[in-house]
């Protein structure tokens, strides 16, 4: 594969994000009503689609419906992620 | 008007931009109506369609690219779009301008393509569409302010009423507007990079001046497709330099696009879009809470489904006879206007029954394609794709690789294009093979002609569903079922793969727009009908030549001879007439049975049988499934010839052919045709590959011989294996054959 990006980007493995026991941290353990921020997103395949539609570091998601694929709403467009996926997203709790 | 003509081209190339789902394809329609063209890019099978309207004097000339997201060329659609607009596409003239088209009730996800639209160096005019949509959600909008923030002409309509439609066009033959010029920023370091790196592109004429910061930002921000060519040597080591440089500074430049864009996007509609609440739980949720939902999701879809299947045989039944009459009043009209003779003989036996018992089937094809457009039209695709995505991905896909399989209901080619959404090469490799053995409409006629002999449509089962509609459904089953094993097998064997992420949009339900579904309907009638005089009409010909000489064989009785015999003794008044003209005509009958049988193709099929005795077919189905391999549906003609149909001076078409199928024996009187047959042959049909054009665009498709071969070669083996446990098992189990 010729994607000439890929060697710059952090792995999945070097992500210094230490899972915090007292909140939820990807979006795959959001409950579905609740609304976050997104803070990073992993190299995963399909990141840049995901920044692309407002799925971007700073935006805020809002989950619809929780469970695996899950329904998310992004700049009110509903999105359907797989829990794979969603679990490289990583978000803060809004107040 | 003041102005005149020398003041304004006459001719003017527009390229139409959008992302998918924002009615880009109704807006195209409704523009240009039926003044269309449509063709592919060379090389490659994206559909490149060009329509043209009229306004005064100028001649507007609109290029339709496919819905992308955006123009960073990481798929096929994506950079279609981008090299068409840059005027780097072989083959098609550079547009002028963009029009670029935004769905009004989700402007800030829309204007994410078209802030990159702006940098491509060319005029834009930006079309807000769904204006109704948008103000049902409450929003308002101060367009005035909008376009300015934007820097570009913005116009509202209503593409699917056709509001707005004149004030458009009358705008997109004015005097072009200036070329937008970048507004929003990145981080100051970035920036400077971006300005280096645009600086050599201009030196080294990569681009053009005006496009060069975007394709600069394209180039240090982006990402390539897989299949895309890498940029020169030069300018990769630039921008990998530049990469280097603003990592060593500790930026993540692979987030500063996305964040950059949209905070501006956000600034921009904060002050020009009055917006009540950015959430809102709409009417779709609601009906997504059931449609998507664990247990009722699947049911709903199954229930829907068999629906769907019902219905082709219970309403296209009034059509279909009224085809079959005319076709049948044809021939006879046909033989009382020509001579008798060998001329007459081919037209009506040979084209007319052919060609004709292949139409008939054009109501249910109708019905079917109504119902995908429909599913399309309403946004239940994407649901689908959402309830199907559990099962997908035990098998190593995701649920998205559902929807071009779902489209190759209607037929594989679209739906092997559609393909190209899945972004993961291996997944849309195999996605690519198993297309084909969902159950396209060129195998519809043959279901629908077995289905209708062998199992009758009023017959119930559990009181509500039709024997007919379950047997069809049963057999889309098989093909569903078949394509998930084998792409199961595909991913643990020839093409390994982790399961991809599953990354969709759900759009919100939509009334479905009656002139849609009349096209797509259109559309479909088109094709098949062409198709039925072109290919089917050829390959009719040659099979009657095939079926009807040499004429001079050793028959096993004479006649003539016996003809002669009974005329003489009704003459002599030995035999009552009524009883010698039904002799007669047994006597006829016999012998164009025999006859086909030592015709070239009869002694072929005969050649075939015991390779395909063991599947319950005779030499005729062996023929039929022979000819069917350069298009399924010509099955239907075929045995039509074979059976001599078209000669039934009252009726031709499914009726008659069905008569002869359910009356015709074996030397020692078994049925040929039985319940048990008719399916061995459907399973048949349900796992073969016998479609060229499918085998053509795989090829096109995966860019080399040998994913089609191992299409056909797979697919082949199924269908016979298939065919070989039904029959054999279905003997064993004493139902007959």
């Amino acid at each position: 594969m010729k994607r000439w990006l890929t060697p710059f980007r952090p792995s999945v493995a070097t992500a210094d994000v230490s899972p915090a026991a007292d909140q939820p941290v990807t979006l795959a353990d959001v409950a579905a009503g609740d609304c976050v921020r997104v803070t990073r997103l992993l190299a995963f395949p399909g990141a840049e689609r995901l920044r692309e539609r407002g799925l971007c570091e700073t935006a805020e998601v809002r989950v619809v419906a929780s469970g695996d694929p899950l329904v998310c709403s992004v700049l009110g467009v509903r999105m359907i992620l797989n829990r794979q996926t969603a679990q490289g997203i990583f978000v803060e709790r809004l107040p | 008007m003041s102005r005149t003509v020398s003041e304004i081209p006459s001719l003017r190339r527009l390229a139409l931009v959008g992302n998918p789902n924002c009615g880009k394809t109704t807006l195209f329609n409704a523009l240009t109506g039926l003044r269309q063209k449509v063709g592919n890019y060379p090389g490659v099978t994206v559909e490149k369609k060009e329509g043209r309207f009229t306004v005064g004097d100028v001649e507007v000339v609109v290029i339709d690219l496919p819905g992308v997201y955006s123009l960073s060329a990481r798929s096929l659609d994506e950079r279609i779009t981008r090299d068409v607009v840059l005027g780097r596409q072989a083959g098609t003239d550079p547009p002028e301008a963009i029009l670029a088209i935004a769905d009004a009730s989700n402007l800030e996800r829309n204007l994410y393509l078209v802030t990159q639209v702006m940098e491509l160096g060319r005029p834009v005019w930006l079309a807000l569409n769904m204006m109704d949509l948008a103000a049902a959600k409450g929003l308002t909008f101060d367009l005035e302010r909008l376009s300015q923030a934007l820097g570009i002409p913005v116009i509202p309509i209503v593409a699917s009423k056709g509001v707005g439609l004149e004030a458009l066009r009358r705008k997109l033959a004015e005097p072009l507007p200036p070329v937008p010029t970048r507004r929003w920023r990145l981080p100051q370091v970035i920036e400077s990079e971006v300005a280096a790196l645009a600086e050599r592109l201009r030196a080294g004429s990569w681009s053009d001046s005006a496009a060069a910061e975007g394709e600069a930002i394209r180039l240090l921000l982006g990402d390539v497709a897989e299949d895309d060519a890498l940029p020169p040597a030069e300018l990769q080591s630039a921008v990998n330099a530049a990469r280097g440089r603003l990592e060593a500074l500790g930026i993540e430049w692979w987030t500063a696009e996305a964040e950059g864009r949209y905070s501006w996007i956000h600034a921009v509609c904060r002050s020009a879009v009055v917006q009540p609440e950015l959430f809102q739980q709409t009417a779709s949720d609601r009906i997504d809470a059931v449609v998507t939902h664990r247990l009722w999701g699947p049911l709903l879809f199954a229930g829907l489904m068999l629906l769907v299947f019902q219905s082709i045989f219970t309403w296209a039944q009034a059509p279909m006879d009224a085809i079959s009459w005319l076709m049948g009043r044809l021939a006879l009209a046909t033989r009382g206007v020509l001579s008798p003779g060998e001329f007459t003989d081919l037209i009506v036996d040979g084209v007319l029954a052919g060609v004709g018992a292949v139409v008939t089937f054009l109501p249910q094809i109708l019905i079917l394609t109504f119902f995908i457009a429909l599913l399309e039209d309403t946004g239940y695709m994407a649901r689908a794709a959402f309830i199907m995505d559990r099962l997908m991905r035990r098998v190593g896909l995701s649920g998205k690789s559902f929807i071009p399989l779902l489209s190759s209901f209607a037929c594989a080619i679209p739906g092997i294009t559609a393909t190209r959404t899945i972004e993961n090469a291996k997944d849309r490799l195999v996605t690519i093979l198993i297309a084909p053995l969902m159950s396209c409409s060129a195998r519809l006629p043959v279901y629908a002609l077995m289905i209708g002999a062998f199992f009758p449509a009023d017959r119930r089962l559990w009181g509500v569903f039709s024997l007919a509609g379950v047997m069809l459904f049963a057999m889309y089953g098989l093909g569903i079922a078949a394509a998930v094993a084998v792409a199961w097998l595909f991913k643990k064997t020839l093409i390994r793969g982790a399961s991809p992420p599953l990354i969709l949009e759900l759009p919100p339900y939509r009334l479905p727009s009656p002139r849609t579904l009349l096209l797509t309907m259109l559309s479909a009638a088109w094709q098949f009908l062409y198709r039925a005089g072109t290919v089917i009409l050829a390959i009719a010909v040659v099979l009657w030549f095939l079926a009807t000489y040499p004429r001079d064989v050793a028959l096993s009785r004479d006649y003539a001879a016996e003809r002669a015999a009974v005329a003489e003794a009704v003459q002599r008044g030995q035999t009552p007439e009524a009883e010698a003209s039904a002799y007669l005509q047994a006597l006829e009958n016999l012998e164009k049975a025999e006859r086909r049988e030592k015709s070239y193709i009869g002694r072929a099929g005969k050649l075939i049988e015991p390779l395909i005795a063991p599947l319950g077919f005779n030499w005729k189905i062996g023929v039929g499934i022979i000819s069917a391999f350069a298009a399924r549906e010509v099955f239907v003609g075929t045995l039509a010839i074979i059976y001599g149909v078209g000669e039934d001076e009252d009726a031709a078409g499914s009726r008659a052919l069905s008569a002869a199928l359910q009356a015709d024996r074996y030397p020692d009187g078994r049925s040929v045709f039985s319940p048990l047959v008719a399916v061995s042959i459907m399973v048949f049909f349900v796992l073969a590959m016998q479609c060229m054009s499918t085998l053509a665009v795989t090829r096109r498709e995966t860019n080399s011989w040998g994913w089609p071969a191992v299409m056909f070669v797979y697919m082949t083996l199924l269908a016979y294996t298939g065919s070989l446990i039904v029959y054999q098992t279905g003997r064993w189990l004493g139902l007959g054959g």
